[in-house]
């Protein structure tokens, strides 16, 4: 088991982007500004962790459009929880609250 | 480009996802391609790339996750694997030591398995009747009748309407029956049983319907269920059986229905099947006498009450029954489990026998694990170079125990096959009679007991060298050489392993000899009677002979006619054969003896025709036999045996003194004689006081008829069953020998004492190969100094002296730790004894000589090699 460490900000991009319904890696990508070798191996990493699920597109679909059929991102309940809590934290920090200074 | 990187990176992809995780990245580099369609294809080319690079990442990742999952598990097995191999190669270079330690543990486990099997089979499985904790036996107890003796049907009818305890009470009594509607007459075991019988145990007809109470009235119509084996056997497994017709001599019965192949009467388990069910009130006894005691009481505890309350309130339902009865004072109830009662002295047996082979199997992993031991320390130097080379101590432990339960799984495999070969055996012979026999089986729980015994007894021995070896240093090991290497140490838990070994030897051979010794006396017993040359007959008269006259009629044509047949010597007959499990008890008052209506004096009882004693070969030691003169018109005679006369005239004369049978007015009787006393319940009972009785004057229905030969049996059988089917072929008959009686007799006790001597001698050879293992071993490590003594100019003999004086002192400090556990765990086989005590010191001493002179020997051997090894050679070879 991969252990559970805090979320970085990185993964924290991603993940909320996938939150906002950018759920194709490239479109992660263009979002994020992330290069694709940060963006798939921390899908890879979350997917591990149960804090995204995957899906594939619908073939007829792609089908239609000519094109392979694509894989589709999704947070999991547990993955948004993650999310707002490392969201908060980081803005604690932003805001340079005494509180997030004595963190670990 | 990209593709071509693509392709390259999904090599470390796992290759569970490889073929998703390529698809998922030609979607991705489509979708870039469709954006990209406006730039440049040198941007495009570029784009392409960079974004392809970044799978790279993505593999690697996706590899490394599958890693940290799976990586413990898959170099775990690969090490398991490696072990297995390697234990495999060496067991293979040293194939004496593999061949020996796996026939010791295959001999253990198969021995264990075996007596397991049967133990659970007929001990520790639940009886098979639904809620079998439940199931009692119900005795009417006296001094004079003590454990769990029949009650009278008054008595049973009292019980049953007074006591809650139960929520079914029912009697049975053995009964047989004479079917006469087939070719042959045949006689068919059977049982008498109360109304409800089978509904208390739980057990339901495969056809038609069990016995009810209003069956059991007076006067119901006659109905009967037959067994599973009876419906095949005579009905061709017919399922229109039902409603159809049973005929004896005396009555006609109609089949109400089929039991399954499973059900049995409970007490069938230690006797004959039994084939037929009737009704009580069908046996024509006096269902409400209280003078006869003839119904084996079974009862269910009602839900919620246990054995102590229905106890206590049967006692005080007896108390009360003996202020109102005269015939009931002294009379107590007996209350025990259904299951305890039907395994009962077998159990004790089993259970005895089971600790037994637990003993020879403990022997048997002593000695491999000292193999193992030496084996160990020859290895010292692998062990160091392994070691050097950076094993761990756990890696090379579980080496070790890995190697131990390679070996024990092979040895387990081995002696399940003994245990199969085992269990057949004893089910074909089951020479003692064992009950539920049939039931024994090798099945997957025993399967499961033999596989862990082994893994467990692997880990056990392998465990104590494994845990040696990883503290020897390595270093040490490898500068000093092979031989010095892990000796000293590893000497002294040898020799300790060698005293337990020898000890539990001791104690097996002790056990056994205990065995032996009681039954080599219950053979020597003598039976009272000659039993050479003598047949037995059988024969049971029907209804057509309702007089003494007339069954005296028959027998005495019968007897006539095989006397003058060439090859009898005599013939006679009797109501009771001693040793044939036949014993009849009466009731009696001695003329002048004061009469207590409690305590009524008895004897047993049997009638005899005139020259049944001088067939039989038992001496009238006064007064004379019975002739034919003594009808029914003389006067009523009677003998009795020497112990009735000691018991009751002790110092008289007991010619003519004066007996009557008779409850109510005495009717008199004179003794004419005394005879010779005879074993009749076993060989280890002493005789008891018995009347015999002529046959006119009392009627024989049942007889055996004894004809001694001159040695032709089979000439006397074959005119026996001619004659017998001249006077009337409608009597079923059965032959035997007497000694086939004085066998039978014995045969549990011989039969033990095989299997516990059996045992006791695979230990004996066990414990002789373990101090000879050892002895040898120790002095292969001891090669050099021996070599060195010898050239320093000791004596040969000196040397041999020496080597044998240590072997022979753990010896002797094994024996006597054996003979003193011997000593205190005797006891458990006293109740097996007969005329031994469990401390006889001619028992413990041949079986510490025996013992003694196998180690000795074993330590002799080696002990002459080393004072014959050439010194020089000795030390050359470092």
């Amino acid at each position: 088991m991969p252990r559970k460490r805090a979320l970085g900000a990185a993964t924290v991009a991603i993940l909320k982007s996938i939150m906002e319904g950018h759920r194709f890696g490239l479109d992660m990508m263009e979002v994020t500004g992330l290069p694709s070798g940060t963006v798939y191996p921390t899908l890879a990493r979350m997917e591990a962790r149960s804090y995204v699920e995957s899906e594939w597109e619908d073939p007829a679909s792609a089908k239609a459009d000519g094109r392979p059929r694509r894989r589709y991102y999704r947070v999991t309940p547990e993955g948004a929880r993650a999310v707002s809590e490392a969201l908060s934290r980081l803005g604690a920090l932003a805001s340079g609250t005494p509180h997030a200074v004595e963190l670990p | 480009m990209s593709r071509w990187l693509l392709k390259l990176w999904a090599r470390w992809v796992p290759l569970v996802q490889r073929d998703r995780w390529v698809e998922e990245w030609q979607a991705e580099l489509a979708a870039l391609e469709s954006r990209d369609s406006k730039r440049s294809p040198l941007q495009r080319f570029w784009t392409t790339t960079r974004f392809s690079w970044g799978a790279r990442a993505h593999a690697f990742e996706l590899a490394r996750l599958s890693a940290s999952e799976s990586l413990p598990v898959m170099m775990m097995m690969t090490t398991m694997m490696r072990d297995l191999r390697f234990a495999v190669r060496s067991f293979r270079r040293t194939p004496g030591f593999t061949v020996v330690a796996i026939a010791t543990l295959a001999l253990g486990i198969g021995a264990s398995t075996t007596m397991f099997s049967v133990l659970d089979a007929v001990v520790l499985r639940p009886l098979p009747y639904s809620a079998p904790d439940e199931l009692v036996m119900v005795g009417s107890t006296s001094q004079r009748f003590p454990g769990l003796a029949p009650a009278s049907p008054a008595d049973f009818n009292d019980w049953r309407e007074q006591s809650a305890s139960f929520s079914h009470l029912i009697a049975t009594e053995g009964w047989t029956l004479d079917l006469t509607d087939a070719d042959r007459p045949t006689r068919i075991s059977s049982a008498a049983v109360s109304g409800g019988f089978f509904e208390m145990l739980g057990a339901v007809p495969m056809l038609g319907r069990g016995i009810t109470p209003e069956d059991d009235t007076e006067g119901a119509e006659p109905v009967v269920v037959i067994s599973h084996g009876l419906w095949e056997r005579r009905y061709g497994s017919d399922p229109g059986v039902v409603e159809s017709r049973i005929t004896t001599a005396d009555q006609t019965f109609t089949v109400v229905g089929v039991m399954p192949e499973t059900f049995e009467h409970p007490e069938a388990m230690w006797s004959d099947d039994v084939d037929i069910y009737m009704p009580t009130s069908q046996t024509g006894s006096d269902m409400t006498t209280r003078n006869g005691r003839f119904l084996q009481v079974m009862g269910r505890l009602s839900p919620g009450t246990s054995l102590f309350q229905a106890r206590q309130e049967m006692s005080a339902i007896a108390s009360a029954l003996a202020e109102q009865y005269p015939q009931n004072i002294g009379r107590e109830t007996l209350i025990e489990p259904l299951q305890s009662e039907t395994i009962g002295d077998v159990g004790r047996a089993l259970t005895l026998l089971t600790s037994a082979v637990g003993l020879l199997l403990l022997i048997a992993c002593v000695n491999v694990a000292n193999l193992f031991m030496a084996r160990a320390s020859d290895r010292a130097r692998e062990i160091a170079v392994r070691t050097a080379l950076g094993a761990g101590r756990a890696r090379i432990r579980a080496q070790m125990l890995t190697e131990g339960v390679v070996l024990s799984l092979v040895g387990g495999f081995a002696g399940i096959g003994l245990a199969y070969l085992g269990v057949s055996v004893f089910r074909a012979v089951n020479p003692a009679g064992i009950p539920r026999v049939e039931a024994v089986s090798v099945d997957a729980r025993i399967l499961a007991f033999a596989v862990l015994l082994s893994v467990a007894t692997g880990i056990a021995f392998a465990t104590a060298p494994a845990l040696r070896l990883g503290r020897s240093g390595a270093l040490a090991a490898l500068r000093s050489g092979v031989r010095a290497g892990g000796a000293i140490g590893g000497q002294r838990f040898r020799n300790t392993l060698v005293a337990v070994e020898l000890g539990l030897a001791v104690e097996l051979m002790i056990g056994a000899g205990l065995f032996v010794n009681s039954f080599l006396r219950l053979q020597s017993v003598d039976p009272g009677f000659d039993a050479e040359d003598a047949v037995t007959m059988a024969i049971t008269l029907n209804s057509r002979y309702e007089s003494a006259e007339q069954q005296v009629v028959f027998f005495e044509q019968l007897l006539d006619g095989v006397s003058a047949q060439r090859g009898v010597v005599s013939a006679a007959y009797t109501s009771a054969l001693p040793l044939a499990g036949e014993s009849y008890l009466t009731g009696l008052n001695i003329e002048g003896r004061e009469v207590d209506p409690a305590n009524r004096d008895i004897a047993e009882y049997s009638t005899t025709s005139p020259g049944f004693f001088s067939t039989m070969g038992m001496d009238v030691v006064g007064g004379r036999d019975f002739t034919r003169t003594d009808d029914a018109s003389a006067e009523g005679v009677l003998l009795v045996n020497e112990a009735f006369a000691l018991r009751y005239w002790p110092g008289e004369d007991p010619l003519g003194k004066r007996i009557s049978l008779s409850r109510r007015e005495p009717v008199w009787q004179t003794v004419i004689g005394v005879v010779e006393d005879v074993s009749r319940r076993g060989l280890d009972e002493p005789a008891a006081p018995e009347i015999y009785r002529s046959p006119p004057q009392s009627g024989i229905e049942n007889a055996q008829i004894v004809v001694r030969t001159d040695g032709d049996m089979a000439g006397a059988v074959a005119h026996l069953r001619r004659i017998v089917g001249e006077l009337d072929p409608t009597l079923p008959i059965e032959f035997g020998t007497l000694e086939g009686y004085v066998a039978r007799s014995v045969n549990q006790s011989q039969f033990y004492t095989q299997l516990f001597s059996a045992f006791a001698l695979m230990a004996l050879v066990l414990a002789g190969v373990g101090v000879y293992g050892t002895m040898s071993y120790t002095v292969g490590q001891r090669t050099r100094e021996l070599g060195i003594r010898l050239a320093l100019g000791a004596e040969a003999a000196q040397v041999t002296g020496m080597v044998a004086r240590q072997g022979l002192a753990v010896a002797a400090v094994g024996l006597a730790g054996g003979l003193i556990a011997a000593t205190a765990g005797a006891r458990i086989v006293e109740s097996f004894l007969f005329d031994v005590g469990v401390r006889d010191p001619v028992t413990y001493l041949a079986g510490v000589l025996v013992l003694a002179l196998v180690a000795m020997a074993a330590c002799w051997i080696p002990a002459r090699r080393a004072g014959r090894s050439d010194p020089v050679r000795a030390l050359r070879m470092e």
